[in-house]
């Protein structure tokens, strides 16, 4: 099976083994930055030659898939699409290019869940679990017992909002407190502290983080590493830190506004820490596929279907 | 202590013009008089106004050294300079007095949520507020420290016994001569306009807001309405520059507190943004009023009274 999301950075593959009575375990991975949310934070639609990137990325992964046995590939779009003007044409026209039916441009509840179910794969069922998946246009907080049915609050800033707000590498003073008050205008204020829950961390961005440390990818992080990363990205072009890490430079430029975003997630939570869970949405999407194979993309049924199974 | 001898009375009783030597006589008395009161209120730390009332007088008494230094003793510059040293010595404290005044503001009743409408304080605002506050306090109290010595109080009273007089009864220079000198070009500075609004122009127009008040008597009435405008403009133009300083003061802690507060400080500082330019925003609204519409030309020509008719006129 596989599963390909079409996000706001990058479109990526998950190629997974499904035997049965078990967790699906990954087989292959592959990515492409494609940064559409960049078009439609500028314009508010895509235009045609990043449609072009994004078609032959996705073409590309579709036939990978398929080379490596996958029978079933459930492909979704996140926020850039859902906002972009022209969002449905582009699925229509991806689809097309890619040679699959359809592209399912998911719902902010559905992409959480997905994220939600992906990250918790593994957890203790019905521990009580708070998922952060900071994405390219949008970040969504989720909570709820793992393996059921999950609260989310999406806002709508992600790593690659903050990337198209600045020029400057490093960053100004001016720019850094704009993206300070962009991040501080669509964090709603009533966000309840993470008490008593598992926080785990989901998305390119805080998987990545650590690495800028120097730690393992997916290692914890704590909100002082978090502030010290924002002070290296605060003195230093990004550049040094890509060749510091050995990180690719177009995620080292999406990890700063996820740390902006990340530092004030977990101030607002009152989190000690982050786990970074290698785990997210693609594996979601791959359990829904599992569940629900064509279908996995209905969400209504698929929110019902977990509310009864987390009921039960 | 009245604040002012100039009360509206005395429009009606001067009937012979003032000369600039009778204005400096008043004026300079009246004003050395405001600088000595509110020195002796320096060391009251609970006297929130002490400081400001004394950098105030400080302008108040420059403004007559520099419209009619010819009619004082000594003829320099150097009790201007002094006078201007002497406010300067002050100016940290003020600044550090506005920062607690803002930050409490902003902290509103014990940290409760609504401090200038804000909503509830999120995360570890309250925290950090009150680790600013506390900093912000520390701060005052050590400058208070260095600079509000005996040497300073001292200096302040001398400063305010820096000059005499020139006794020239036979000096015929009236004082609205000097006006229709001194005046225009203060208006003409004052009106001058930048975008965005610049810093330097509230001391433009606090310069001509002083050098109204120091030729008073000897303007047209109508100047008292013009006082009253250019009073309530500055008052706007004020709380602007002091949530300027507070921006960048807690954009310099936010990046030197402690990490578990940085982002909660960042998040004040944006805050205190919001508050600049809705204080920019309302200044600007006020400012252009008065630009587009002609004020301060208007405004000139109201102050200064018309040139009496000469003798030999063929008119008269």
């Amino acid at each position: 099976m596989a599963a390909i999301d079409v996000g706001s950075n990058t479109v990526h593959l998950l190629v997974a083994a499904a035997p049965e009575g078990v967790h699906p375990r990954p087989l292959f991975r592959r990515r492409a930055f494609v940064q559409l949310g960049l078009d439609v934070a500028a314009t508010g639609s895509v235009g045609p030659e990043r449609l072009e990137l994004a078609g032959r990325a996705l073409a590309a992964q579709v036939q990978e898939a398929r080379r490596h046995g996958a029978r079933l590939i459930a492909v979704g779009a996140t926020q850039a699409l859902r906002s972009a003007s022209n969002g449905e044409e582009v699925a229509e026209e991806l689809a097309r290019r890619a040679g699959v039916d359809r592209l399912h441009i998911l719902s902010p509840e559905l992409e959480a869940q997905l994220a939600f179910d992906g990250a918790t794969l593994g957890v203790t069922p019905r521990a009580e679990c708070m998922v952060l998946d900071i994405g390219g246009a949008s970040t969504q907080v989720a909570r709820g017992p793992a393996g059921g049915l999950c609260r989310d609050r999406s806002i709508k800033v992600g790593s690659g909002t903050l990337l198209a707000a600045v020029d400057g590498d490093p960053p100004t003073g001016a720019e850094w407190r704009g993206m300070e008050r962009l991040v501080a205008s669509r964090v709603p204020r009533d966000l309840d502290p993470a008490t008593g829950h598992l926080v785990l961390g989901t998305g390119g961005t805080i998987t990545n983080l650590p690495r800028l440390l120097g730690k393992a990818k997916g290692a914890s992080l704590r909100l002082r590493e978090v502030e010290l990363l924002l002070e290296l990205f605060r003195v230093g072009p990004a550049t040094d830190l890509a060749r510091r890490s050995g990180v690719d430079l177009e995620r080292v430029r999406l990890c700063r506004g996820g740390a902006v975003i990340l530092a004030q997630l977990m101030d607002l939570l009152q989190l000690r820490s982050v786990r970074a869970s290698e785990r997210g949405l693609r594996d979601g999407m791959i359990l829904a596929l599992l569940r629900r194979e064509e279908g996995w993309w209905r969400a209504e049924e698929h929110l019902v279907e977990v509310a009864v199974g987390a009921g039960g | 202590m009245p604040r002012s001898i100039w009360s509206r009375w005395r429009w009606e009783l001067v009937a012979e013009p003032l000369s600039a030597t009778e204005l400096a006589r008043l004026t300079l008395a009246d004003r050395a008089d405001q600088l000595r009161w509110s020195a002796a209120r320096l060391p009251l730390a609970a006297d929130l106004e002490a400081v400001p009332d004394c950098r105030l007088a400080l302008r108040r008494l420059r403004e007559v050294w520099m419209a009619l230094g010819d009619q004082l003793e000594p003829h320099s510059t150097a009790p201007q300079r002094r006078l201007r040293q002497l406010s300067a010595e002050l100016r940290p404290l003020e600044r550090a007095e506005a920062r607690i005044r803002l930050l409490l503001d902003l902290l509103g009743p014990l940290g409760a949520p609504g401090g200038l409408g804000a909503p509830a304080w999120r995360g570890r605002e309250p925290e950090a507020l009150r680790s600013l506050l506390e900093s912000a306090r520390l701060e005052e109290a050590t400058l208070r420290e260095q600079i509000l010595s005996r040497r300073l109080i001292s200096e302040l009273e001398a400063a305010a016994t820096l000059g005499a007089v020139v006794d020239r009864d036979r000096d015929a220079t009236e004082a609205v001569q000097l006006a229709r000198v001194r005046l225009p070009l203060l208006f003409e500075a004052a009106s001058r306009s930048g975008r965005p609004l610049e810093p330097s122009r509230r001391r433009r127009i606090q310069r001509l807001l002083h050098g109204l008040e120091l030729f008073s008597p000897a303007l047209a009435r109508q100047h008292q309405v013009v006082l009253s405008e250019l009073a309530s403009l500055l008052a706007q133009l004020g709380p602007l520059r002091e949530w300027r300083e507070l921006v960048d003061w807690v954009d310099r802690a936010a990046k030197q507190g402690p990490a578990d507060l940085r982002p909660a400080l960042r998040r004040i500082v944006v805050r205190a943004e919001l508050e600049t330019e809705a204080a920019q925003e309302s200044a600007e609204i006020e400012l252009s009023r008065l630009d587009q519409g002609g004020w301060w030309r208007t405004a000139a020509l109201a102050c200064l009274p018309e040139r009496r008719r000469s003798s030999r006129s063929p008119d008269g």
